[in-house]
C-alpha cells in the first residue's frame, strides 16, 4: 500500500511523543492520495479537502490512542472512507446547489476535462464522446454503494492489494475480491454504450 | 498485434487522470486543532480516559490498587490482632486481679475454661514450651482459689459502702467509727489483693526466660496502667 511504512511508524512515534512537527511530515506524504480518494468519492474539491483536513485533525488527537505499529495508511484511509460514507450519505438527505456549480451540474469531468483531455489529437466530436463518457463514469461511481466504491478507488486507483483494502473496509479479501467484481460488473452495465465506443485498436 | 486493453480499466484510468490536485492543508489542519483545544478544555473524565489510555500507566494503576488493597487488609488484620489481645491482656487481668473483677458473674467452671483459653494465648503468645505453660497453670490454679475468695470480700465491701451511702442519705448521717473500721478493713483487702497478684504474676514470671517474662510483663503493662494497677 505504501512506499513509507518506516517512516510512517517513526513519525507516529515522534508525535505520541509530543513532536508535532511530525504531523506536517505526515500530511505532505499523505495529503495527495487521502485527497484524490476523498474527490473521487465525492466529486467535490472543498468538501474532500474539509474531510481530508478533519482527518488529520483525528490523528492529532487520536494518536495516543494508536499502538507504535499500527498501519498508519490503513487507519488514515479508514478513517476517511468512514467520513466520505457519512457526508454522502447527509448530502443525500440535504441536497443543496454547489457553488463548485459546473462540477455538480456537467459532471466532475466537464470542467477538469477540458484541461486535461488531450483534444489536439481527438476531433471535436470525439472530444465530446469522452467528456460524455467520463461524466456517465463519474454518475456510474457516485451511484455505486459504498462498499463497492471504496473498494474500487483504494484498489484501481491507490493500487492497495485485498489485504489491505480489506483492513480498511473491515472484510475479507475473498470479500474484497467479489466487492470488486460487482463494482465493475456494475460499470460494465451502466456504461455499456460507452465502452463499446472507447475500445483502441 | 498489439492486445486491447479493457474498455473498462481504459475508461477508469482516463476518468482518475481528472483529479485536481489539493490546496495545502496544514494551516487549516492546525486552526482546527487550535480551535479544538480552545472549545474542548478537556473534562476530567477526558483527562483520565487518556490517562488511562496508555498500557503502562493502567497496569500501575491496577498494580497500586492490589498492593494499596493489600496494605489496607493487613493494617485492619493488624489492628483487629491487636484490639484482640488488648481484650485478652484485660481477660486475663480480671483474672489474676481480684480488684478488677470484684463482682465475678462467672461461675468457677467456667473460670477454669477461661483460665484455659487465655493460657493457650499466652502460649502463643510467648512462646511458652509445655513444661512452662503446665507450671504456670498449676501457679494459677493453686493461686486462684484465694483470688476469688478476695474477689468476694471485694464485692461485698462494695455492697457495705453501697449501704452506707444509702444511709448517709436517707439519714444525713453515718457512724463514723464503723465507717473508719469499714475503710482500714478495705485498705487492708486491698492490699492483700495486690500482693496475691503480685506474687501470682512473680511466680508465673519466675518460669520464663528472661526474654518471655520482658514480653510477659510489657503485655500487662498498657491495661495495669489504663486500669490505675500500676503498682503492681
Amino acid at each position: 500500500m505504501t512506499p513509507y511504512p518506516d517512516n510512517d511508524n517513526a513519525d507516529l512515534q515522534a508525535l505520541q511523543h509530543g513532536d508535532d512537527t511530525a504531523l506536517n511530515r505526515l500530511m505532505a506524504r499523505w495529503q495527495k492520495p487521502l485527497f484524490a480518494f476523498a474527490w473521487r468519492y465525492l466529486h467535490n474539491t472543498s468538501d474532500a479537502q474539509d474531510l481530508v483536513a478533519e482527518v488529520f485533525v483525528r490523528l492529532y488527537q487520536q494518536n495516543h490512542r494508536l499502538a507504535p505499529d499500527t498501519r498508519l495508511s490503513a487507519w488514515l484511509f479508514t478513517i476517511l472512507s468512514n467520513l466520505c460514507h457519512n457526508h454522502h450519505r447527509w448530502r443525500r438527505r440535504h441536497p443543496s446547489v454547489s457553488l463548485d456549480a459546473s462540477e455538480r451540474q456537467d459532471g466532475p469531468q466537464a470542467s477538469s476535462m477540458a484541461n486535461n483531455v488531450p483534444h489536439d489529437s481527438l476531433a471535436p466530436d470525439r472530444t465530446l464522446e469522452h467528456a460524455e463518457a467520463l461524466a456517465a463514469m463519474a454518475n456510474a461511481i457516485d451511484r455505486l454503494p459504498h462498499d463497492l466504491k471504496t473498494s474500487l478507488l483504494l484498489h484501481h486507483y491507490e493500487h492497495l492489494g485485498y489485504r489491505e483494502i480489506s483492513q480498511i473496509t473491515g472484510c475479507s479479501e475473498r470479500g474484497v475480491e467479489t466487492r470488486l467484481y460487482r463494482a465493475r460488473q456494475y460499470l460494465r452495465t451502466e456504461l455499456s454504450s460507452f465502452l463499446r465506443e472507447t475500445v483502441q485498436p | 498485434m498489439q492486445t486491447p486493453k479493457d474498455p473498462l480499466e481504459n475508461l477508469l484510468d482516463r476518468w482518475g487522470q481528472a483529479t485536481p490536485s489539493p490546496e495545502h492543508l496544514e494551516p487549516e489542519v492546525w486552526r482546527r486543532i487550535a480551535v479544538a483545544d480552545e472549545d474542548e478544555a478537556p473534562s476530567f473524565f477526558a483527562r483520565v480516559k487518556t490517562v488511562f489510555a496508555r498500557p503502562s500507566f493502567s497496569i500501575a494503576f491496577a498494580v497500586a490498587c492490589v498492593s494499596l488493597g493489600l496494605f489496607l487488609t493487613e493494617l485492619r488484620i493488624s489492628h483487629q490482632q491487636t484490639q484482640h489481645n488488648r481484650q485478652l491482656v484485660q481477660s486475663y487481668l480480671r483474672l489474676v486481679d481480684p480488684l478488677l473483677d470484684a463482682y465475678p458473674a462467672t461461675p468457677a467452671a467456667n473460670s477454669v475454661e477461661k483460665l484455659d483459653a487465655l493460657l493457650a494465648w499466652m502460649k502463643n503468645d510467648l512462646g511458652l514450651n509445655e513444661q512452662q505453660l503446665a507450671r504456670i497453670k498449676d501457679v494459677h490454679e493453686q493461686l486462684s482459689p484465694r483470688l476469688l475468695a478476695l474477689a468476694g470480700q471485694v464485692a461485698q465491701m462494695q455492697r457495705a459502702f453501697t449501704e452506707f451511702e444509702k444511709e448517709r442519705r436517707s439519714e444525713g448521717q453515718v457512724d463514723f467509727l464503723e465507717f473508719a473500721r469499714y475503710v482500714e478493713q478495705r485498705r487492708e483487702l486491698d492490699r492483700e489483693c495486690t500482693e496475691s497478684t503480685r506474687r501470682l504474676i512473680a511466680e508465673a514470671s519466675d518460669v520464663m526466660t528472661p526474654k518471655q517474662r520482658k514480653q510477659y510483663l510489657q503485655l500487662l503493662d498498657p491495661a495495669l496502667r489504663t486500669t490505675g494497677s500500676g503498682s503492681l
